[in-house]
C-alpha cells in the first residue's frame, strides 16, 4: 500500500492563494514536488517516491489533454468536458494510485494533489467567475477535484463486471451526487451501485422521464427507509426487487406507467398466520385515587421497583418502574395523574413496546389518550419524532378508532386548534411514518407533509415550516359532528373532587385506622395498603379476589371481617363525571396573559398554557402537590375569577389585529411615528410592500429599505424572525431555527424590560440573568438537576473555582445550587453545606500519614479524592489552594520548596526546634535587629548542635510562627523582632543610618547595582555596617563599599 | 454515559430476547481477546476478526413483535467506519423463529477500509416481506432487534511514523543486520514529526520480524519498549545537544519536533532547564542515559 503526501492547512494556505490568484501559464510549471510543511500518515503503508509523483503528475496532464486541456488555451472547460474530465480523472486516480479508502479518507492528501500536484486542472475544471472556488482546493472529500473523483470511481467500479466503469460512464453529475453525497447511502457500496443499476434500468422503461428527478424523488423514499431496514441482510437479487419498488413508487407518482418486473428471487416463505392478540391483563389491584396520587408522586423509584415486583410478579421488570403503577390508575383518575410532572416525563421515556403492552389492558379508556386532546402540545414538545409516530399511532390507531381509513382526520380532530402548531412542528420523515402506519403498503408520496396539509381543508395554515397555505373550503369535520361533541370537555378533571365529595358523604373517607384484623388477612390487607377504615370500604374484593396467592378463604374471611367491622357492605357511589359549564372554545384555546412569577413554575409543571387549561384547575386538589401554599391558590383563585368574568362579559369586540402590546412591550419601544405604523401595518398586520407604500406615500424599494433598518435596529434578521416572536406571543410554535434567532433577538432586549412569555418558557427556556438557558422541558431541568446533585454528592467540599467543572452553566448553576442543594452564598464564593467534612483536618491527616510531602502531591491526592481528573490549571489552583490551607495549619511546617513536614515528623526534634527559635529571637533582641536566615544559621552553627542539620526552610518557617518575630518587605528579607526599637529597620531608616555612614547611595541604588537575583541587599547592607562600610554578598554578585574605596560590583 | 432510546414505527424484540456474550477480536495470529473501547496499537494495515456468541430466543423476539412462530428471521452482524463511511455485513445468517438457538456471529475487517472508529453492531432482521399490517414489521430486512458498540481506532494517541523495509533491499546506505534506523533532522527542529521523521524497520531482521508479527508476545513488548527508548534517547539527545533547542526563546510550532522533545522534557525532567540538561548530556553523557532510563521507566516491567 502506497502513502501519500499530505498538505498542512497552514503551509496550503498561501499555496491556494496563489492558485486562485496566479496566472495559469504560472501555474502549469512544474513545481517541487515535495515543498516544506509535507506530512505523511505513520504508518500503513510505503511512501510515495517523488519520481512516481512526476509520473503520476504527468498521467494526470494527459488524461486532462485527451479531453480537450491545453495549455494555452483559454480558461473556459464546457460541461461536458468538465464531465469527460471528471471520468477519465476517476479511472486514473483509481487505478494508478493504489489508494486504500483509510488513506483516500485524509483529506489533506487530495489537498496536496490539488495545491501541489495539479493546481492548474483544479483552475481549468472549475473556473468560476472570481478563480475557481477555494473548496475545491480543500479537504472535502465531496468538493476536491481529485478527492471526490477517487471516490465515485471506488463506490461505482464494478471489478467483476464485463465492464468495470459502466456506471460511472452512465451516471451523470447531479446522478452521482445524489448517491455519494449521502455516507448512509455509498457507505455501503452494493447499495450505492444497486440504486445506480435501478436507476438505468428503470429509466429505459420511462424515458421521457427526467432520471434526475427520478432519482432525487427515490432517494428521499430510501432514506426514509434506511433507519429501519438492513439492506446488508439481502442478497444482490433481493436487494435489487427492495431497490426496484422504490423505483417503481416514485414512477407512479410521476405518473408514469410501471412494468412488473420480476426478479427470481427465491419463492417467498408461506408466511404464517398472525398471532391473535393476548387477552388484557387487568390492572392489579384498586386503591383509592388519593393513596394513588400519593404513592406515585411520593415514593422513590427503588420502592416502587421493590412494591410492583410484590404486587405483581410476574410483571417483566421496568426500567421505569414507577411506570407500572402508573398503569394501574384508570379512567377517571387519568387526568389527575396526567397534571403531575412526573406524568409527563414518564410519557417520554415510553417505548413502543410499552405502549402496546399497555394498550392492550385497557383500552379505550388509557390516560395518555386522555391527556392527549389536553395537553397534547405541551407533551410533544417533550418528544421526538419517532416518539410521535409510535404515540399518535398507537393511541389513536387502535385506541380510539378501530377504523385506520378515518385516523388521518381523527389525529387531527384530536389536536383540534393546535394541530397547525403540530404540523409545523412534525417533520417530513414523521408525515411519512404517520401515512406508512395508517395505511401501510401504499405507496409513499415523496412529500407527505403536503398530503398531510391537504387533510387540513377549510383553514389557513400557518405554520414556519410550510408557509402560508390556503386550503379550500371542504371540511371533514362537518361531516361527523356528533363525535366530535362527544368528546370529552377538557374542563372534566374538575370532576373528580365531585367525585371525592360524593365518596366522602357515602362515608367511605373515613381516614379513622382499622381494627386489628384477624391473622389470616392480616398480610393481605397490608399488601392491599388498607389503613384506615375508608380504604376498607373502598376496597374491591374481586381485584382482591386475583391478586396472586390470594384464595377464596381469604376473600371470604375479609368479606365478614367486613361487615364485621363496618356494620354492612359498604356501597361504592359510581362515578359520574360532572358536567363542567362549557366555556367558548376560542376561549378555552386563548394563551394566558403574563402569569404572576410566584406561579411561573407551577403552571409549567402543571401544563398550563390556556384559559381552557386555567379553568381546569381543581384548586383543592392543588393542596397535593408540594410547595404549593395558600399564596398560590388565591392567586389560582384570583386569576380564574378574573376569567370567568372575561367569559361572562367578554370584552368589547377587538379588532382583527392581534394584540401588538407583546410585541411592542418587546421589542418596539425605540420605534416611533413612521417607522412604528410600518413595522405595525408590514410585520403584523401583513400588509403587502405597495400597500404599505401608498398609506405613507412612499415607494415600494422606500419601504422595504426602511423596514429592513428598523429590522437591522431590532437585531433580526429577517422580517420572518419578529413574525416568528409575534407568533411566540400568540402562540404559534416556530420551528427550531426561528426560535433560537428568537431567542438570540430576545436575549438582547434589557432584562428588566422583558415580560417572561410563558410560552417561551414552556418550551423549556428560562430566562436567567437575562441569559437564555435549558432546553428540553421541565425533563431536561430535571436532569440536569440529578447531574448537579450527583456531582456534589461525590465530593466532600466545593471551592469556588470547583464550580466551573459543574456540569452545568452558571448563573443556571447558582439558582439549581441554591434552590435545590441548600448551598448559599457569602460574595462570590458558595458556602456548602455537603458534609462534615473539614479540608484542613483532612489535609493535615493525611500529612500525618506521610510525614513529608510535596504540595504538588497533595493537591493531586485531593483532586483525586473529588474524583476530578487533573489538568494542569486545576492541579495549580489546588496547589495554591493547598499552600494556603498548610501554612496556617500549627501543625505543619513548611520545610523546602512546596514541601511540608508534619510536626510529628520533624527532621529534629521539636523542642530543639523550639529552642533553636528562642536562640534566634534572643540574638535579634540582643545584637542583631534585622537578620536573614543565612546569617542566623551561620551564627547558630557553633552553638547549637541541630543547628547543623536544620534545613533553613524549616527554620524560617518556624520563625515565623513566634509571636514576636516580623518578617521584613521584600529588601529586607530576614527577620526581627517586633518590639525592640533596633528591631525594625524599614526603607526611611535604613536610609537614614546609610547617610550617617557617609554612604553617598540609597539602598534603592545600592540594590540596582547589584547583580539580579540580589534580594537581601537592605538586609546585608544593615547587619554589615557597623564596620564602617559594608560587603554584600548574594547570588552570584558581590558588592563592597568603603569610605576609602570606590563603590564596584564584579561577577561570581 | 447518554443513552438514546430509539423507537420504531412498528414493535421489536424486548432486549432480553437475545443474549450476547463479549465480542472476541482476534489479530493475526494472536489468541482472542475480549472487545474493549480503543484499540490502541491499531493501523490501516491490521485487518480485525470479530466474533460473538448469541443465545438468541428467536420465538419470543416473533412474540415481542407480533409475528407468527416461524417466521424467517436473519441474524446478521454489520461494521460501520466512521472514518470512511465504509459498511460492511459479516455473517448473515437465516433463522426460523422457533425456540432458543445458539449462533456465533463473525464480522472480518480489511483494515484498509476502517478509519476512527469501528461500529459494530447484531442485529436482527425480518427474513421475508410479509403482508402489510400495522405496527408490526413486514418489510423483508426491518430491524427487529439491534445491539451496537463502538470501538475507537484512532484518535486516542497520537502513533509515530514507522515504515517497514527491507535494509539490504532498500537501495539506500542501510546496514544489511541493522534492526532499526531513525531518519530525522536534528537541524531544524521546526518540522513537523510526521513529516521529517521517520523510523525504519528492517524487515529482514528476525526479531523485528517477530515484533510485528506477534506484537503481542512478552519479548516482542520487550523489544518494543527498548526500541522506543532508543529512538526517544536519539531525539532528546540530539535536540539538547544542539544549540537551536536551548535558545529557543518562544514555543516551537504545534506537530513539531522540538514541540514533541519539548513535552517529552516538560513530562519526565520537571522543572529542568534545557541548559543544564545540555550540559549533562555533554559532559557526562553516561549518566545522561541512564537519568533518561530512569525518568521513561526503562524495562521497569519485567518479562514474565
Amino acid at each position: 500500500m502506497t502513502l501519500y503526501p499530505r498538505l498542512r492547512t497552514v503551509e496550503a494556505r498561501p499555496l491556494i492563494e496563489a492558485a486562485l490568484s496566479a496566472p495559469l501559464e504560472e501555474l502549469q510549471q512544474d513545481r517541487p514536488l515535495l515543498p516544506r510543511g509535507i506530512v505523511w500518515a505513520p504508518t500503513g503503508g510505503v511512501r510515495v517516491s517523488e519520481a512516481r509523483l512526476a509520473d503520476l503528475r504527468e498521467l494526470i496532464r494527459e488524461a486532462a489533454k485527451a479531453v480537450g486541456y491545453d495549455a494555452g488555451m483559454p480558461l473556459e472547460p464546457r460541461a461536458p468536458e468538465g464531465a469527460a474530465l471528471d471520468r477519465r480523472l476517476a479511472r486514473v486516480l483509481y487505478d494508478e494510485l493504489h489508494l486504500t479508502p483509510h488513506e483516500a479518507s485524509a483529506g489533506d492528501v487530495w489537498r496536496y494533489f490539488a495545491c501541489v500536484l495539479a493546481p492548474e486542472l483544479v483552475r481549468w475544471r472549475f473556473p468560476g467567475k472570481e478563480g475557481s472556488p477555494q473548496e475545491r482546493f480543500g479537504t472535502s472529500l465531496r468538493r476536491n477535484l481529485f478527492g471526490r473523483m477517487w471516490w465515485r470511481a471506488f463506490i461505482f467500479h464494478e471489478p467483476a463486471a464485463s465492464d468495470p466503469w459502466v456506471l460511472l460512464d452512465a451516471l451523470g453529475e447531479d446522478e452521482m451526487v445524489q448517491i455519494t453525497e449521502r455516507p448512509s447511502a455509498a457507505g455501503y457500496r452494493p447499495l450505492a451501485r444497486g440504486l445506480a443499476r435501478g436507476l438505468l434500468r428503470r429509466h429505459r422503461q420511462a424515458p421521457g422521464l427526467n432520471r434526475g428527478n427520478l432519482l432525487r424523488d427515490t432517494m428521499k423514499r430510501l432514506l426514509r427507509r434506511l433507519p429501519l431496514l438492513r439492506y446488508e441482510s439481502l442478497v444482490e437479487l433481493e436487494l435489487d426487487a427492495a431497490l426496484d419498488e422504490l423505483f417503481s413508487d416514485s414512477l407512479r407518482a410521476a405518473g408514469a406507467e410501471v412494468r412488473q418486473l420480476t426478479f427470481p428471487l427465491a419463492p417467498p416463505r408461506e408466511a404464517p398466520p398472525l398471532p391473535v392478540p393476548s387477552t388484557p391483563v387487568r390492572p392489579w389491584f384498586s386503591i383509592s385515587l388519593t393513596r394513588r396520587f400519593a404513592f406515585v408522586n411520593q415514593l422513590d423509584a427503588d420502592d416502587v421497583a421493590a412494591l410492583t415486583l410484590e404486587l405483581s410478579p410476574v410483571d417483566p421488570l421496568e426500567s421505569e418502574p414507577r411506570w407500572a403503577l402508573l398503569r394501574g390508575l384508570s379512567v377517571p383518575h387519568a387526568r389527575v395523574v396526567a397534571a403531575l410532572p412526573s406524568a409527563q416525563r414518564l410519557t417520554a421515556r415510553l417505548g413502543s413496546n410499552d405502549l402496546e403492552e399497555w394498550l392492550a389492558e385497557g383500552t379505550p379508556g388509557s390516560w395518555v389518550s386522555e391527556i392527549l386532546p389536553a395537553r397534547a402540545l405541551s407533551l410533544l414538545r417533550l418528544l421526538d419524532g419517532d416518539w410521535l409516530r409510535v404515540w399518535v399511532g398507537r393511541t389513536l390507531g387502535e385506541a380510539i378508532l378501530p377504523d385506520a381509513a378515518d385516523l388521518p382526520r381523527a389525529i387531527l380532530r384530536q389536536f383540534d386548534g393546535e394541530w397547525s402548531d403540530l404540523l409545523g412542528w412534525i417533520d417530513a420523515d414523521v408525515c411519512a411514518g404517520l401515512l406508512e402506519m395508517f395505511s401501510p403498503g401504499a405507496p409513499q408520496t415523496s412529500d407527505p407533509r403536503s398530503i398531510l396539509a391537504s387533510w387540513l381543508v377549510g383553514r389557513t395554515v400557518v405554520a414556519p415550516s410550510l408557509g402560508r397555505l390556503e386550503i379550500p373550503q371542504v371540511d371533514p369535520w362537518e361531516e361527523d359532528v356528533t363525535e366530535e361533541e362527544t368528546r370529552p370537555a377538557p374542563t372534566e378533571s374538575v370532576a373528580h373532587t365531585a367525585f371525592e365529595r360524593a365518596l366522602r358523604e357515602a362515608r367511605i373517607a373515613d381516614p379513622r385506622p382499622i381494627p386489628e384484623p384477624p391473622g389470616l388477612i392480616r398480610k393481605l390487607l397490608a399488601r392491599v395498603l388498607v389503613r384506615s377504615l375508608g380504604d376498607l370500604a373502598r376496597l374491591d374484593l374481586a381485584t382482591v379476589a386475583d391478586l396472586p396467592g390470594v384464595g377464596k378463604t381469604k376473600v371470604e374471611a375479609l368479606r365478614t371481617w367486613r361487615i364485621e367491622v363496618l356494620g354492612a357492605e359498604p356501597v361504592v357511589p359510581a362515578y359520574v363525571p360532572e358536567p363542567a359549564p362549557p366555556l367558548p372554545p376560542a376561549f378555552a384555546a386563548r394563551r394566558l396573559g403574563p402569569v404572576p412569577g410566584l406561579l411561573q413554575r407551577l403552571f409549567i409543571d402543571l401544563g398550563i398554557f390556556t384559559y381552557g387549561d386555567l379553568m381546569a384547575i381543581d384548586v383543592d386538589g392543588l393542596t397535593a402537590i408540594e410547595h404549593v401554599g395558600r399564596r398560590k391558590i388565591e392567586l389560582v383563585q384570583q386569576m380564574q375569577e378574573a376569567a370567568r368574568m372575561e367569559v361572562e362579559q367578554p370584552p368589547p369586540a377587538r379588532s382583527p389585529a392581534p394584540d401588538l402590546s407583546a410585541l411592542e412591550t418587546l421589542v418596539l419601544d425605540g420605534v416611533t411615528g413612521r417607522e412604528r405604523t410600518l413595522v405595525n401595518r408590514r410585520l403584523i398586520e401583513g400588509a403587502s410592500l405597495v400597500e404599505c407604500g401608498q398609506e405613507l406615500g412612499l415607494s415600494r424599494e422606500r419601504v422595504r429599505q426602511l423596514t429592513s433598518r428598523v429590522l437591522d435596529r431590532l437585531q433580526f434578521e429577517h422580517a420572518t424572525d419578529a413574525a416568528a416572536l409575534l407568533n411566540a406571543e400568540c402562540g404559534i410554535l416556530a420551528d427550531d431555527r426561528a426560535l433560537h434567532r428568537q431567542m438570540a433577538a430576545l436575549a438582547t432586549i434589557p432584562f428588566e424590560r422583558l415580560r417572561l412569555p410563558l410560552s417561551l418558557v414552556a418550551d423549556g427556556w428560562a430566562l436567567v440573568d437575562g441569559e437564555w438557558m435549558v432546553r428540553g422541558g421541565p425533563a431536561e431541568l430535571d436532569r440536569l438537576l440529578s447531574g448537579v446533585e450527583e456531582w456534589i454528592a461525590g465530593r466532600q467540599f466545593i471551592e469556588a473555582t470547583d464550580l466551573e467543572r459543574a456540569p452545568v452553566r452558571q448563573p443556571l448553576l447558582g439558582i439549581i445550587l441554591a434552590e435545590h442543594c441548600g448551598m448559599r452564598t457569602e460574595g462570590d464564593d458558595w458556602v456548602v453545606d455537603v458534609s462534615q467534612f473539614d479540608r484542613n483536618t483532612f489535609l493535615e491527616e493525611r500529612l500525618r500519614t506521610a510525614g513529608t510531602a510535596h504540595q504538588d502531591e497533595l493537591a493531586r491526592w485531593l483532586l483525586a479524592r473529588q474524583g476530578d481528573e487533573a489538568k494542569d490549571a486545576e492541579v495549580a489552583r489546588a496547589v495554591r489552594s493547598v499552600e494556603g490551607a498548610l501554612s496556617r495549619l500549627p501543625s505543619v511546617y513548611r520545610t523546602a520548596m512546596g514541601t511540608f513536614t508534619h510536626r510529628e515528623a520533624l527532621p529534629i526534634p521539636e523542642a530543639a526546634l523550639a529552642r533553636l527559635v528562642d536562640l534566634c529571637v534572643d540574638r535579634m533582641r540582643g545584637t542583631a535587629g534585622a537578620i536573614s536566615t543565612r546569617a542566623l544559621l551561620d551564627q547558630l552553627r557553633g552553638e547549637d548542635d541541630h543547628a547543623a542539620v536544620v534545613s533553613p526552610w524549616l527554620l524560617k518557617d518556624a520563625l515565623k510562627r513566634h509571636p514576636d518575630i516580623k518578617v521584613l518587605r521584600k529588601f529586607l528579607v530576614g527577620y526581627a523582632p517586633t518590639f525592640t526599637e533596633e528591631g525594625v529597620l524599614l526603607g526611611d531608616r535604613l536610609e537614614a543610618i546609610l547617610r550617617e555612614a557617609g554612604v553617598p547611595l540609597t539602598t534603592q541604588e545600592i540594590t540596582d547595582r547589584l547583580p539580579d537575583g540580589l534580594e537581601h541587599a537592605d538586609a546585608a547592607i544593615y547587619s554589615t555596617l557597623r564596620n564602617g562600610g559594608f560587603a554584600v554578598t548574594a547570588g552570584r554578585g558581590r558588592f563592597i563599599w568603603s569610605p576609602d574605596s570606590e563603590d564596584r560590583s564584579e561577577g561570581a | 454515559v447518554t443513552a438514546v432510546a430509539k423507537t420504531w414505527p412498528y414493535r421489536t424484540g424486548s432486549r432480553t430476547r437475545l443474549t450476547a456474550g463479549h465480542w472476541r477480536l482476534t489479530r493475526g495470529a494472536a489468541d482472542p481477546v475480549d472487545l474493549e473501547e480503543a484499540l490502541d496499537d491499531w493501523d490501516a494495515t491490521v485487518n480485525l476478526r470479530l466474533r460473538r456468541s448469541l443465545v438468541l430466543d428467536a420465538a419470543g423476539i416473533a412474540q415481542d413483535c407480533g409475528l407468527a412462530e416461524g417466521t424467517p428471521l436473519r441474524v446478521m452482524a454489520v461494521w460501520r467506519a466512521s472514518g470512511t463511511s465504509a459498511r460492511g455485513v459479516g455473517t448473515c445468517r437465516e433463522v426460523v423463529a422457533e425456540g432458543r438457538q445458539e449462533i456465533d456471529v463473525q464480522v472480518e475487517v480489511d483494515g484498509a477500509e476502517l478509519g476512527r472508529d469501528l461500529h459494530l453492531s447484531v442485529a436482527v432482521v425480518l427474513g421475508t416481506t410479509l403482508p402489510p399490517r400495522a405496527i408490526t414489521a413486514w418489510r423483508q430486512g426491518s430491524v427487529l432487534w439491534e445491539d451496537a458498540v463502538t470501538l475507537r481506532l484512532e484518535g486516542g494517541g497520537s502513533r509515530f511514523p514507522i515504515e517497514e523495509v527491507s535494509f539490504p533491499d532498500s537501495g539506500i546506505d542501510f546496514p544489511d543486520r541493522a534492526a532499526w534506523r531513525l531518519v530525522w533532522e536534528a537541524d531544524d527542529l521546526e518540522l513537523p514529526v510526521l513529516g521529517s521523521v521517520r523510523l525504519f524497520l528492517n524487515r529482514e531482521h528476525p526479531t523485528v520480524r517477530m515484533m510485528l508479527d506477534h506484537p503481542e508476545r512478552p519479548d516482542s513488548r520487550l523489544v518494543t519498549a527498548f526500541m522506543m527508548f532508543d529512538v526517544t534517547r536519539a531525539l532528546v539527545r540530539g535536540a539538547v545537544c544542539g544549540e537551536a533547542f536551548c535558545t529557543r526563546d518562544r514555543p516551537w510550532p504545534a506537530d513539531s519536533v522540538g514541540r514533541v522533545v519539548d513535552r517529552i522534557l516538560k513530562v519526565h525532567f520537571r522543572g529542568a532547564t534545557p541548559g543544564s540538561l545540555r550540559q549533562m548530556a555533554l559532559q557526562d553523557p553516561e549518566r545522561f542515559d541512564a537519568v533518561l532510563q530512569d525518568r521513561l521507566g526503562l524495562l521497569r516491567m519485567a518479562p514474565k
